[in-house]
């Protein structure tokens, strides 16, 4: 009996002490007293040594057990601090809650902080245990603040899940790819590459951002301390600084004028169509949805130097084995003499050699593709007894178009960004049996001297439903 | 004292080896080696199987005798105390640097506030009771435990295979052909195993099959060994495998199926814990043990809480002395203790037979 007694009181023991030790990491884990960032927003401030930190918060009460599914207005606050960590920590005194990060989705930074260095930023991210290192990584051509205000789906609801997919397009587009926190520091950190990130904007001609100008004019006017969400980076700037009076006394002209700023910039767009100038904050689209995701920011060490345009991107992903299926479109008679949109598939990765015997790097690119004829303009007919021919033609122009283009590219990273942004320096690696010799040659300047031999085998059936 | 059997006794060796290798050695291999990682992993293994030969072929003269046993022989009571005071510093010591490592681990991600002593408190306990249950219920839990250990290092391995750089396995011979191929050879601490193969022999239910036991063992623990540092090596670059985090653990995190199966570095750091605490309560029942046999005593119960308490001061250790709580340190004491353990256990061998070979003659 007393043994059994000794035993029962040692396990108590043994519990509440259990109990004591980690009460204080349960109750800091608990979810009741965590609130979860779903995006985070970096702007420089007006201080270059700030930070003006946006952090957008979902409102978990919101779901409830029947409808998970329903949308929930985003919240957000800003904050401007020294650092991240500062800034979270400024803010949990506020929230009253632990942030936390662990479902953080995208990271956005905007392009004028990018332009003066990201490494201390990222690296401060990157040790941060709640983040997950699959997190997206944009860079917006206007404020992160106005991007997060203006991010959201008519055709998804649920603004995590939206974060989670928009990526995805990448794979069937090839105008934007999956650039994660994890893949953007592993590149920091490697002196060989340059360095890539999705490349944000707004959407300038949303529905969205015309009903929030006019939103926003209409308070303005009625109330001066209520401002609303802006189309543009540039307009949001203008509110902000010229307060309310200036507002108001641009009262009766300010509607009219946006209105004609909008209809030069649709004017302007309309005959931007081509995927070599589209990049976010460019595109030609009108919709519901306040951002977009095309392009990507090139960096240079930790300091972003320049876009890559929609058909750029393309041929990055492209070279990567990134993009499994994609549309081009030949309107180029130097190719051929009709208009052709081809659906082509990329299932072989490509086949990439780097011969580094000489000082000039030789870059040997293979690529496989098959695809067929999506769209034929001019009436053209197929199915008649030169079918054949006429395809191993448009083979030949598929093959020579892309050829070029991803020429165009590769020369554009070598004069242009003067940085290796292919990863072309993993395949160089090969030739050499220790990292002495490998640093010893210096790839990163010569690698601004490459020659690229590029060829491209294009295979085009046909396979339209209707021939004629 | 229960004999076990041949799978309990494989798991037993590969345990030792795989905790060893996910908490400590693949940042070592890695940090010395770069990019010649796998090839340094595939000579080590080698060698290990060679080593493994070895101590097999000087073991057929004293089949079902462990190392203390040999050395009684050899040198009496005194060289058998002193070889086993020797082996238990061994192995409480490196116990208590992958216990430290580990706990640290957890304390960043999950106990960010929770004094340490508690979390060191918890895996000791565990420990206790299982070396208190006895009958061998550390080698019957370790073989349940072991199979769900190899399949998340195997998980890892293929859920990260998307996110792999093939070509960062080249330059092929890493950071010098010296460091890849001679000073490279001190990672064989990996096989913190082969030192268990010592005391092997006598608690095997059939110690003819020694031989292949440690065979498999090994090779089991080699491939386990390629597995993590193949993994760790494409995902990272080579100048990233460092920090408090084991790099494994960051792998881990990169791991997603879609979207539903996300964040299992969760579940991974789970068995991560039942796996280690496994490997704790193997080594300690060594120690305990050893201990026994060289105060001879019947019941080994007595000390049983003593031996938790030396352990979980030596973990510890490193709070109070903070030298101590450096990797480099950690892994060159590690390094240090191997080395030493296995060149006395090998010696011992090698002249038991070549006494036992004059007795022999003379006879």
């Amino acid at each position: 009996m007393n043994k059994s007694m000794l035993k029962v009181s040692t396990i108590l023991i043994v519990l509440f002490i259990f109990i004591y030790g980690f009460s204080a990491s349960y109750n800091v884990n608990n979810i009741d007293n965590i609130a979860y960032v779903t995006a985070l927003g970096i702007d420089s401030a007006t201080d270059d040594n700030n930070l003006t930190i946006t952090f957008e918060f979902i409102d978990s009460s919101a779901f409830t057990k029947n409808d998970s599914s329903s949308s929930t207005t985003p919240i957000l606050d800003t904050v401007t601090e020294t650092s991240i960590n500062s800034a979270i920590n400024l803010l949990n005194s506020y929230v009253g809650k632990e942030i936390n990060l662990s479902h953080c989705k995208v990271i956005i930074f905007s392009e004028d902080l990018a332009r003066k260095g990201i490494n201390s930023q990222v690296t401060e991210l990157m040790n941060n245990i709640q983040l997950r290192p699959s997190t997206n990584l944009i860079i917006t051509k206007s404020k992160a603040s106005e991007y997060i205000k203006n991010s959201s789906s008519t055709l998804e609801k649920v603004l995590t899940k939206y974060y989670d997919m928009f990526p995805n397009s990448s794979e069937y587009t090839g105008y934007t790819s999956n650039i994660t926190l994890g893949k953007f520091y592993n590149c920091l950190v490697n002196k060989y590459s340059g360095n890539l990130a999705i490349l944000g904007g707004l959407n300038k001609l949303s529905s969205n951002s015309e009903n929030s100008s006019s939103n926003s004019d209409s308070s303005n006017s009625s109330s001066s301390g209520n401002s609303q969400s802006n189309p543009t980076g540039e307009n949001s700037e203008s509110d902000s600084s010229g307060g309310s009076s200036s507002s108001n006394s641009n009262d009766s002209n300010s509607s009219s004028e946006i209105k004609e700023d909008l209809d030069a910039l649709k004017k302007e767009n309309d005959k931007n169509v081509s995927a070599k100038s589209i990049v976010a904050g460019k595109s030609p689209i009108i919709g519901e949805r306040g951002t977009e995701n095309i392009g990507l920011a090139v960096f240079k060490d930790d300091v972003y130097i320049n876009d890559l345009t929609a058909a750029d991107t393309l041929c990055h992903t492209l070279i990567n084995g990134e993009v499994d299926s994609f549309l081009i479109n030949i309107n180029n008679p130097k190719y051929y003499k009709h208009y052709l949109d081809i659906s082509l598939f990329h299932n072989i990765s490509p086949k990439i050699t780097v011969d580094t015997s000489t000082d000039v790097p030789e870059i040997n690119l293979e690529i496989k593709l098959k695809g067929r004829i999506a769209t034929v303009k001019d009436n053209l007919n197929f199915s008649d007894s030169r079918k054949q021919l006429d395809l191993n033609q448009v083979s030949e122009a598929v093959s020579r178009y892309c050829e070029d283009s991803l020429k165009d590219y590769l020369s554009k990273t070598t004069n242009d960004f003067q940085c290796d942004i292919d990863y072309f320096y993993l395949y160089a690696k090969r030739n050499f049996l220790t990292n002495e010799d490998w640093d010893n040659y210096d790839w990163n300047n010569k690698y601004l001297n490459a020659s690229f031999n590029v060829s491209v085998n294009a295979n085009i059936t046909q396979s339209l439903l209707n021939s004629n | 004292m229960e004999k076990i059997n041949n799978k309990e006794a494989i798991s037993l060796v590969v345990a030792l080896c795989t905790n060893v290798t996910i908490l400590l050695s693949s940042q070592v291999i890695i940090n010395d080696c770069s990019s010649g990682s796998l090839i340094n992993s595939c000579l080590i293994s080698l060698i290990a199987i060679a080593l493994t030969l070895v101590i097999c072929s000087l073991y057929r003269k004293f089949i079902g005798l462990n190392i203390l046993d040999i050395s009684e022989y050899l040198g009496g009571k005194t060289l058998k105390t002193i070889i086993g005071i020797i082996f238990i510093i061994y192995f409480l010591f490196t116990s208590s640097i992958l216990l430290y490592r580990l706990i640290n681990c957890l304390k960043i991600i999950y106990y960010p506030i929770t004094n340490i002593v508690y979390t060191v408190l918890l895996f000791i306990i565990a420990v206790g009771i299982i070396c208190n249950l006895g009958n061998n219920a550390f080698s019957k839990a370790n073989y349940i435990i072991l199979p769900l250990s190899l399949l998340t290092i195997i998980l890892a391995f293929i859920g990260n295979a998307e996110n792999f750089d093939y070509e960062n396995v080249f330059p092929i011979f890493g950071n010098s052909i010296n460091h890849t191929f001679i000073t490279g050879i001190s990672n064989l601490f990996t096989f913190g195993g082969i030192n268990y193969l010592f005391f092997l022999p006598s608690k095997l239910k059939n110690p003819n099959k020694f031989l292949r036991i440690s065979v498999l063992s090994i090779v089991i623990s080699s491939i386990v060994l390629l597995f993590i540092v193949t993994t760790i090596l494409f995902m990272f670059n080579a100048n990233l495998v460092e920090g408090q985090l084991f790099p494994f653990y960051s792998a881990v995190r990169y791991i997603e199926f879609g979207t539903f199966f996300q964040r299992l570095d969760s579940a991974f750091l789970l068995i991560r814990i039942i796996s280690f605490i496994s490997f704790l309560s193997i080594t300690s029942n060594l120690c305990l043990n050893i201990f026994k046999e060289i105060i001879n005593t019947s019941d080994e119960k007595p000390i049983i809480y003593p031996f938790m308490l030396l352990l979980f001061s030596c973990t510890l250790l490193p709070e109070t002395i903070k030298a101590l709580d450096s990797f480099h340190l950690q892994n060159n004491i590690f390094k240090f203790l191997f080395f030493i353990t296995f060149a006395l256990g090998m010696l011992i061998l090698i002249f038991a037979k070549f006494k036992k070979n004059r007795k022999e003659s003379s006879l």
